[in-house]
């Protein structure tokens, strides 16, 4: 019988933190069970050629929404699809109660077992939940959800107080279904958070994820641009603007200072907003606070995204906020990089800017565009690996299970082939999605396989076999 | 083919901590692998049942063959690496970084030659040299600069303080902020890092002035002489010149709590600074100065008090502080204790042989620091920001098989006997739980259960290279 079950051998493995070291990498049981120079062949009963090719870590896609347009299940099952083709072999998802999703408010104790019973058998990476806390009875359910239900992270949506989606209403409560979603809300959730954090913290990070955007700022905006444009996805960046995320920061900063609550901005979108994040760090160097981006903010601007279909909140700015997020990625400021990958059809979007759908997917870029234009401007492939998934798995109560590559962590492995290039086009993303706001980039770094806890699920191409991802609790057992 | 397994340890990687197995071929590391998954026949197997594997550790701040000059009517030498590096092959560290003195007439390539040739054959473990500028150095000097950084040398010790008063036989330390800044225009560009000794010499000087007038001359004053104000006036002083050279600064000793609250938040801002500490720092305070032997744990700049203690130990178990060193500084124990004033107490340290001990018995077991973190600030962190990582202070393939077996069971009170360097230890007494037992350099067992069986031609030295990463942000 062969020694191991699986061997990658000949590749560049990178290694979160570490470097990028030429060795081999074998796995039994699914998990990595080696790193050394050479492993034989004949040790293993099945080999993956690597020569020339980056062997990875998993990318841990923290920021995914997963049903919130359409069915559950059904979203789960085609988006974790798309997310494998990628290289991403966990997804971690938002879910709240209100409008979208399973359109319904009530208690978590009914709702959230619903939502990871539809979601296992379906999704083909392994999952958790970040859960958004909508209402002041779901405040007392945040210890619940940590302790007995592996829920370690949560979100709130610093807009929804008076602004809905798709930026079409300021009555944010018929949207939220909330009985109250003010600030008052957000420090007695910050309070549960931190409370929760100092009771199961010593097993992993317990955290609040916020959408840092401003309901009050963006609505005198929003009347500015309907008055005197300019039209389209300029009008959007302008109409939700970078003050907007700015302010929003400071007043998080504050509550979280008072609550030494741990938080996570959320797609920081511009220089102001990165800014705010890097100014936050250093008014309160106690507090835990990690920063995020997305791929659609480091990769596009509103004069790229094709136009409404590159609608999404925080929109998509200009090329100087660009060029400022790349700047923060490559000098540490920004701790992760994710997809807030949520699956949209075409004719959701081609409506009047106010009501189309927010957002689009795109988490079988994830390591594909930073691998691409990450060495470029000088940012490591270890930098890369952390970025992408050892950093999410830390924020998140995942490592190092998940994240990295290192004997006894689940072998979830991303062969990548650094000289294949291909033009984005949905079909390329094998999402449902039927349009994409990256389309004709010109992308060079594809994977050629993907293993999930030692399971190659994703080669040639192609997603095989059944869905096999596992709901993952955070903080781990 | 393996040459060696060490088998059954706890092992401590840059991904956590396992039951693994590690496998040797030559001097590197070839494999690490679940227990008992390395083909061991005709292999030697190191039985690490019982043991926490480490990476071997890294002393990023000594001065071997040093002069003496706290007496200057009678000066005198450290002890050399042929002595000193006995001790960190007993008690685990396998690198050491010490120092280039460059001062007026003496040009960098020049000093480098010159210590290097002293280190040849005279180590038993590997060794490097940061740079030293010092004095009123001629500007055509730092010409040297991008040169030095391109030979392996890349990190530039300065002193903002002659440390001690003026004296006519005695050559200043201190390199005026003028030239501070000018080097960090030379070291930021090229991939050099600046090591900075931050004291404000206007106070410490004044100090000096006042307690002499004041009749106050007894070495239990160091501490209010090298005070915390000053720490925190000259740490802030060199941060401003770093920010407006893009500069990387590393700071030795970092004794006070006002330290490391200012490194600290310019980390926050994203600020490419790191902090060092000394073992005697965390565990010492100013009211050991009175007891009998209280000078031997005394190193300039100064113990200082509890509250500066807890926010060493918080930067070292938490976060803040990125490196434990020694400022090691072996002389013998008749030296150590000469003076007794404020302006001749010999400072540094005998230090280097206790302190992946100390800082396992007192960070792990007494205050819960996790291992990896133990290893970070014994060995990875100064790896990485020196530039010297992952061939050092990581176990994973490829890297050097530097490895130190700690067991975790000997409880001991420490002992002139458990010393091997000189005629004293300022931790004789201290009474500890966890120690290094075994030592390997590039795969040799150089110390295995309080045998040497290491040589002085077994170190070699290392050449350097600073990962961008670690020059742009705080990234260890």
């Amino acid at each position: 019988m062969a020694r191991y079950d699986v061997a990658i051998l000949d590749g560049t493995v990178v290694v979160p933190y570490l470097g990028a070291l030429r060795c081999d990498v074998a796995v039994r049981g699914g998990r990595i069970a080696a790193l050394a120079d050479a492993i034989a062949p004949g040790d293993a009963e099945r080999v993956i050629d690597a020569r020339g090719r980056l062997v990875l870590p998993g990318a841990v896609d923290s920021h995914f929404h997963i049903g919130i347009y359409r069915d559950l299940a059904l979203d789960a099952e085609s988006e974790t699809r798309s997310a494998l083709a990628g290289g991403v072999t966990t997804v971690l998802s938002y879910f709240r109660t209100g409008q979208h999703y399973l359109n319904k408010s009530g208690p978590y104790c009914t709702i959230f077992p619903e939502v990871v019973a539809a979601t296992v058998g379906h999704a083909h990476t392994d999952f958790g939940y970040h859960i958004g806390v909508m209402t002041s009875a779901q405040l007392d359910e945040v210890d619940w959800l940590v302790g007995e239900q592996g829920v370690g992270s949560f979100k709130y949506y610093m807009f929804y107080k008076g602004l809905n989606l798709t930026s079409d209403s300021t009555r944010g409560a018929d949207y939220t279904m909330s009985d109250v979603y003010d600030l008052g809300h957000l420090y007695r959730l910050m309070e549960q958070v931190a409370a929760a954090s100092r009771k199961h913290g010593a097993r992993g990070r317990v955290s609040l994820s916020l959408h840092c955007e401003q309901a009050e700022l963006i609505r005198v905006f929003i009347e500015e641009v309907k008055r005197s444009g300019p039209a389209g996805l300029e009008g959007y960046h302008r109409s939700r603007p970078p003050l907007s995320e700015r302010l929003s920061i400071a007043e998080a900063m504050v509550l979280a200072d008072a609550t030494r609550c741990p938080v996570n901005l959320l797609h920081l979108s511009s220089l102001e907003a990165v800014a705010a994040g890097t100014q936050g760090r250093r008014e309160h160097p106690h507090l835990d606070i990690r920063l995020e981006t997305t791929l659609h903010h480091l990769a596009l601007t509103h004069a790229t995204a094709h136009g409404i279909l590159g609608k999404v909140n925080p929109p998509i700015r200009t090329e100087a906020d660009r060029e400022a997020l790349w700047q923060a990625v490559l000098d540490g400021r920004i701790d992760t990089v994710v997809s807030d990958h949520a699956c949209c059809a075409e004719e959701e979007k081609r409506r009047d800017l106010w009501a189309a759908l927010p957002g689009f997917g795109g988490t079988a870029l994830l390591y594909p565009y930073l691998v691409s234009e990450g060495p470029r401007r000088g940012l490591s492939l270890a930098r890369v690996s952390e970025l992408a998934s050892a950093n999410p798995a830390r924020a998140f109560g995942l490592y190092p299970r998940k994240g990295t590559i290192a004997v006894g962590a689940d072998a979830d492995l991303v062969v990548l082939d650094p000289e294949r290039e291909q033009v984005v086009a949905p079909e390329v993303l094998q999402s449902a999605q039927d349009f994409t706001p990256f389309a004709g980039l010109r992308v060079r770094g594809w994977p050629t396989h993907t293993l999930l806890r030692g399971q190659v699920v994703f080669e040639n191409g192609v997603v095989g076999g059944r869905p096999s991802g596992r709901y993952l609790r955070r903080p781990a057992d | 083919m393996l040459d060696m397994v060490i088998a059954n340890g706890r092992v401590v990687t840059p991904e956590g901590v396992g039951a693994w197995d590690i496998g040797i071929e030559g001097e590197r590391i070839a494999a690490v692998a679940h227990r008992g998954s390395l083909p061991v026949e005709g292999v030697r197997v190191l039985d690490a049942t019982g043991k926490i594997v480490v990476p071997g550790g890294i002393d990023p701040h000594t001065h071997l063959a040093h002069p003496i000059m706290s007496h200057p009517e009678e000066p005198g030498v450290t002890l050399g690496p042929e002595d000193d590096t006995r001790g960190m092959a007993f008690g685990g560290t396998t690198t050491h970084i010490d120092f280039c003195y460059v001062r007026p007439g003496i040009e960098i390539p020049g000093a480098i030659e010159q210590r290097a040739a002293r280190w040849k054959g005279n180590s038993y473990v590997d060794y490097a040299f940061h740079v030293t500028l010092c004095g009123a150095l001629d500007l055509p000097v730092f010409d040297a600069i991008p040169e030095a950084i391109q030979a392996g040398f890349p990190s530039f010790k300065v002193f903002t303080t002659n440390v001690l008063p003026p004296h006519p036989k005695r050559q200043g330390n201190r390199l005026d902020f003028g030239r501070i800044g000018f080097a960090m225009e030379k070291v930021a560009p090229n991939g050099g890092l600046m090591v900075v000794h931050g004291e404000d010499e206007d106070l410490v000087q004044f100090n000096y002035e006042r307690f002499r007038a004041e009749g106050r001359t007894e070495g239990t004053n160091l501490h209010l002489v090298h005070t915390k104000l000053s720490e925190l006036l000259a740490f802030r002083r060199t941060i401003a010149l770093a920010r407006a050279t893009s500069s990387a600064v590393y700071f030795v000793h970092t004794s006070a709590k006002e330290g490391v609250e200012t490194i600290a938040e310019a980390r926050a801002q994203g600020l490419p600074i790191y902090g060092e500490t000394l073992h005697q720092y965390c565990c010492f305070n100013a009211e050991y100065y009175a007891t009998p032997r209280g000078f031997c744990s005394h190193t300039y700049p100064s113990l200082k008090f509890p509250e500066d203690q807890a926010a060493l130990w918080d930067g070292l178990v938490r976060d803040g502080l990125s490196t434990l060193a020694t400022d090691e500084y072996p002389t013998s124990l008749a030296i150590k204790l000469r003076g007794r004033r404020i302006d001749d107490v010999t400072g540094g340290n005998v230090g280097a042989e206790a302190r992946l001990g100390i800082a396992y018995s007192e960070g792990v077991v007494k205050r819960g620091m996790s291992l990896p973190r133990f290893v970070d600030i014994t060995s990875a962190n100064a790896a990485r920001i020196f530039g010297l990582y992952p061939r050092k202070g990581a176990i994973a393939p490829g890297g050097d098989a530097d490895l130190v077996l700690i067991d975790p069971t000997t409880t001991k009170k420490l002992a002139r006997e458990d010393f091997h360097v000189t005629d004293y230890s300022p931790w004789e007494g201290w009474e500890v739980t966890g120690w290094p037992v075994t030592t390997l350099l590039r795969g040799r067992v150089i110390a295995d259960a309080g045998r040497l069986l290491g040589t002085t031609s077994d170190g070699r030295l290392l050449t350097r290279k600073i990962d961008g990463a670690i020059l742009r942000r705080p990234a260890s």
